[in-house]
């Protein structure tokens, strides 16, 4: 057996048995799930000598590729010419060579082909259909009484019907040869095992999936040998949904030892469970054994995708010590960006935040979501109530990647940092970046304070109006008496102590130096490049109480550094003047839906009618039942609960003591049966 | 003659907003705990399903597809302030996220870095008010606030969020490949639900339209399936099955033939077994339904069968003005007189029947309003990308 073409017929019945299987299983474990399709092909059967040349035995063209199933086209021969003794020779030489084979019941009824439909034969040899369909046209032409033998007429069809599948084939077109299929199903030989699967194939491509599974079974059913067998699971496995290629998984015989036919390729079923497993579709989960294999075959494979999975897959199970280590592996052996992602959220998710934040910083430019990771990371750290002091080189980098990825939601988490640590000048700008990138109620809040902080009392009142009637809390402001919200912490300490509290995860952030701590209670926000600024001009302010007209559209703009130039490049008199508002700016705000009531509607104030002629206040229902969303919140909500039970419930292998011994423990070892 | 771009919504009163301490901390913790984006990133594991994309691999980039330079100018300086804010002439010069993403797309077919970065600062510094990522549908003029309701539109969203995806890949910046996975990624888990009974189902919005908030839920609206841009979306967000909606979409296209004339109404219920004419709308084949061949013709998706409908409509004798039909008598209710929409119908015949080009395809009129000419240059950028060839009588 060398190179990929699997000779099923030329195996010896036992000793190759084994070996081909085994080599499927390394064909396979060699690329992702899904694409590690075996495709035996079948070697040409050598033709009895006294038939070579007979029409109804010779092999249908193209038999390279009808593959699989046990040739009984002598057989047939013999059967019709009745030459019983050869016939049973025939009979008896199939049954050595497949012993799970039975013969045919119909050889009493077959007919030998009339002696004037040799041409027609020979031209059905050379493949030349289009020839014969010619010539039997004109036969019947000539004689409308005539017709050609059934044998000849079912032969034609059904090598018609695989010349036509080859061709669509080759050019992709699914959706015909779904059309032709269904226009006669009895056209599929049922010999020809390929053109089953390519036509099982296109249908589940196409919706057919219960015809496709239909097809993949009927393989099953007529079919002894074991390459076609497993191989028919494998495309089944990459064509169907897993639910339905359970149900020929399930078709598998029980052999000698008990074990299933099925096992040279259970990695492939394991690794098909799992991917189904990940994409949220249902499958059946892997025994415990399946599993213990794989993640052998996976440890020793060396492919950082076959790690991956298992690093998924535990991640996705919430076992997350086990995902670590496998994300890990995966890493050494060569891993990429999307495995380091993996790692990053597994880090999350067992408290390494601090660790988390590296992994996703060194991969943030292979992957986006590793970048859009390190900004959220990060400011959910800076965004703490009572800021923990932060390195300055921790910080910096934090803000280089905010202004290169335009990021609002990095803005406004050192906005928020500088704020609460009273470097309101700070805070200004990067709140300015927050409200040009993403304003949000919080960011604009952010920049309303921190320009009361700073007693720049025009801009504020500009501000504040600008999102009258959208955002209650920024409206707040001007209704409270001196500076909004509790006294900030650092303004009350900025000369003593540093803040004790509100550090998280000690264990898993870096211990500041004591010196550090000594001479800066927090770390120092850098500002942002003031170089893409400019844009933001003072408003005219028409009065200097609320409410006051101002302009409705938020000026504020910042490129990153990387459109500096682009932005630079003017082309006045290239757009549509802005049109002129045909009134003057209105001063009660308008009902907006979603918004929310206003702060002085308490007083009795009324607000404007909306655009749809909504008056009532409103607020947007959350994302419904089955969004992804929804499901998301569920999970966080149960989260802590069940993170125990699953770790010590599942991937708890015979033999081995109970896995994890607790996910707030990290440096508790697991099992060494789950772990790389 | 205004086109109504979103239903008016009874008021959702749900729970009042949170309120926690919002001066001390982040407000912006809109999801509780972690602003971390959750496990929804299963992106590396292998798809069992093989190439699971119709049309994929034949998904070629925008970039560049707007070959005439002076169409894009023209338009430009018609339709977009120096601000960035594309106008909605017909509609009270108002703006609204679908029109900045039919900017921003068409910025990217003319090659036009510093228009898209203006129409992009305007949407986000205007529109992205919502404490998520996805964009507040509706901004007025000389209203105050400008901003109408902080609801979204789905297919703005995913408008805008394909437009950046089609930039980060022609001009390999960072930012906008950042901005297009939040908003993809936001769009997947708040607006689609993958495993409804229908297939992947995409709502018009977060709010408002499920089974549980109406009566005739869900609803949807076939003209916001943008199969080109599903085609696209998994550049920056791999982890969504954007090939269900694809399919889907078609699935349901297939099922929305109502009346005599076959044709899907603006907005569609799926209560019940099969889809029928949402409640409390006119059950017209309208402004929005035009936009269906457009995003099938323009992602080449689809059997022939799916395209019959639309073909024997727009093959009629009237081809100067497409028709608005009431699919409950298939009568022809009004015309559209601007010749921008025959573009959809000229892009359509030249796609299923190799009709020639009308003469003005090339050239859009220079009085009409920003829908029929952005309508018109989305159909020649079509055309360009399929790369399909009807050449003018």
């Amino acid at each position: 057996m060398s190179g990929t073409v699997i000779r099923v017929r030329e195996r010896p019945a036992s000793a190759s048995a084994m070996a081909r299987p085994r080599r499927l299983a390394l064909l396979c474990g060699a690329s992702l799930a899904g694409l590690c399709l075996v495709a035996p092909v079948a070697a040409q059967t050598e033709n009895p000598d006294e038939a070579a040349r007979a029409p109804a035995i010779t092999a249908a063209p193209g038999s390279s590729g009808a593959a699989g199933m046990v040739d009984e086209s002598a057989l047939r021969y013999y059967a019709s010419q009745k030459q019983t003794a050869r016939m049973n020779a025939e009979a008896a030489r199939l049954k050595q060579l497949y012993p799970g084979w039975v013969e045919p019941t119909d050889l009493d009824t077959l007919q030998p082909s009339p002696p004037e439909e040799a041409p027609l034969w020979d031209l059905f040899t050379a493949g030349r259909f289009d020839d014969l369909d010619a010539a039997i046209a004109a036969r019947r032409a000539a004689d409308p009484n005539w017709r050609p033998s059934d044998e000849l007429s079912r032969k034609l069809l059904r090598a018609s019907f695989r010349s036509r599948l080859k061709a669509l084939t080759a050019a992709h077109k699914t959706a015909d040869i779904v059309a032709l299929y269904r226009a006669d199903p009895s056209a599929l030989d049922p010999s020809d095992v390929e053109s089953y699967w390519t036509t099982a194939e296109a249908l589940a491509s196409e919706g057919g999936t219960a015809e496709a599974l239909a097809l993949y079974k009927s393989v099953l059913d007529a079919s002894n040998d074991t390459g076609v067998r497993l191989a028919t699971i494998q495309k089944a496995m990459a064509t169907l949904p897993m639910t339905m290629a359970e149900k020929l998984v399930a078709m598998g015989r029980t052999d000698a030892e008990g074990g299933s036919e099925f096992k040279a390729i259970s990695n492939d079923i394991t690794r098909a469970r799992i991917v189904a497993d990940l994409h949220g579709a249902p499958a059946q989960e892997p025994s415990p054994a399946d599993m213990a294999a794989f993640q052998a075959y996976a440890r020793a494979s060396g492919d950082s995708s076959q790690t991956g999975l298992l690093g998924w897959y535990t991640y996705n199970h919430r076992q997350f010590r086990a995902a670590l280590d496998w994300f890990k592996l995966a890493i050494s052996r060569g891993g990429d960006a999307m495995i380091a992602h993996g790692l990053a959220h597994t880090l999350r998710e067992l408290g390494m935040l601090r660790e988390a934040e590296e992994v996703a910083y060194a991969w943030r430019d292979k992957y986006v979501g590793n970048s859009i990771l390190f900004i959220d990371l990060m400011g959910r750290k800076l965004t703490q109530a009572n800021p923990s002091f932060i390195d300055l080189d921790r910080i910096n980098r934090y803000a280089k990647v905010t202004l290169a990825t335009a990021s609002g939601e990095g803005a406004e988490a050192l906005g928020w940092y500088a704020y609460n640590s009273c470097q309101f000048e700070a805070a200004l700008e990067w709140f300015q970046h927050a409200v040009a990138w993403l304003p949000s109620e919080s960011a604009v809040s952010g920049y309303a304070l921190s320009l009361q902080r700073l007693k720049r009392k025009q801009d504020y009142l500009t501000l504040v109006n600008r999102y009258d009637g959208l955002f209650p809390k920024v409206v707040d402001l001007v209704f409270r008496e001196g500076p909004a919200g509790p006294p900030l912490a650092c303004a009350a300490t900025a000369d003593a102590s540093p803040p004790q509290g509100g550090r998280p995860a000690p264990a898993a952030s870096v211990p500041p130096t004591a010196p550090a701590r000594n001479t800066a209670a927090y770390g120092r926000v850098p500002k942002p490049d003031s170089s893409g600024d400019g844009q933001a001009k003072p408003l005219p302010v028409q009065r200097s109480e609320f409410p006051l007209a101002v302009p409705a559209e938020n000026p504020l703009r910042y490129a990153p550094p990387s459109l500096a130039r682009v932005v630079a490049d003017r082309q006045d008199g290239a757009f549509l003047p802005e049109p002129p508002a045909s009134k003057t700016m209105p001063l009660v705000a308008r009902r907006v839906s979603g918004a929310g009531p206003m702060p002085y509607e308490s007083y009795g104030f009324n607000l404007m009618p909306g655009y749809d002629g909504s008056e009532r206040p409103s607020t947007l229902s959350e994302p419904g039942e089955g969004t992804l969303w929804r499901a998301q919140q569920a999970a966080r909500s149960r989260a802590p609960q069940e993170r125990a039970a699953s770790e010590t419930d599942r991937f708890t292998l015979p033999n081995s003591q109970a896995v994890n011994r607790g996910y707030d423990n990290p440096d508790t070892a697991p099992s060494s049966m789950q772990r790389p | 003659m205004t086109r109504t771009l979103h239903p008016i919504l009874g008021l959702a009163l749900g729970a009042a907003l949170a309120v926690a301490s919002p001066w001390i901390g982040p407000a912006r913790a809109q999801d509780g705990a972690s602003p971390v984006p959750p496990a929804t990133a299963i992106p590396g594991a292998p798809n069992a399903k093989g190439d699971a994309m119709p049309g994929a691999s034949r998904a070629t980039a925008l970039a560049d597809s707007l070959k005439n330079p002076d169409v894009w100018r023209s338009y430009r300086s018609r339709f977009i302030t120096e601000a960035g804010r594309v106008v909605d002439t017909a509609n009270g010069m108002i703006s609204h996220s679908e029109g900045q993403g039919y900017g921003m797309l068409l910025a990217v077919a003319a090659n036009d870095r510093v228009t898209f970065e203006r129409l992009w600062g305007w949407t986000r510094a205007n529109l992205m008010v919502r404490s998520d990522e996805l964009m507040a549908w509706r901004w007025e003029p000389g209203k105050r606030p400008a901003v109408a309701d902080l609801n979204n539109a789905s297919d703005g969203d995913v408008l805008v969020a394909w437009a950046l995806t089609e930039a980060a890949e022609a001009w390999d910046e960072a930012s906008y490949r950042v901005a297009a996975r939040r908003m993809a990624v936001e769009v997947a888990r708040k607006t689609i639900l993958f495993k409804d009974r229908n297939g992947a189902l995409l709502l018009p919005a977060v709010s408002g339209f499920s089974a549980a908030e109406r009566a005739d839920g869900p609803l949807i609206n076939l003209s916001y399936w943008v199969f080109p841009a599903f085609a696209r979306l998994p550049i920056v967000a791999p982890e969504f099955d954007w090939a269900a909606l694809t399919a889907s979409g078609l699935n349901l296209i297939r099922r929305s033939r109502f009346g005599t004339a076959k044709l899907p109404t603006e907005w569609i219920s799926l209560k019940g077994e099969e889809p029928h004419p949402a409640d409390g709308f006119p059950p017209l084949f309208s402004y929005n339904a035009i936009r269906i061949p457009l995003y099938m013709v323009w992602a080449g998706v689809g059997r022939p069968a799916d395209y019959e409908p639309f073909v024997a409509l727009w093959s009629g004798p009237d081809r100067e003005r497409l028709p608005i039909v009431d699919t409950a008598d298939g009568r022809t209710v009004e015309s559209l007189s601007e010749s921008g929409y025959t573009a959809l119908s000229a892009l359509l015949l030249c796609d299923r029947k190799g009709t020639p080009l009308p003469d003005g395809f090339g050239r859009p009129q220079a009085g009409e309003n920003y829908y029929p000419t952005t309508l018109h240059l989305l159909s020649m950028v079509a055309l360009q990308m399929r790369n399909l060839s009807c050449p003018a009588r």
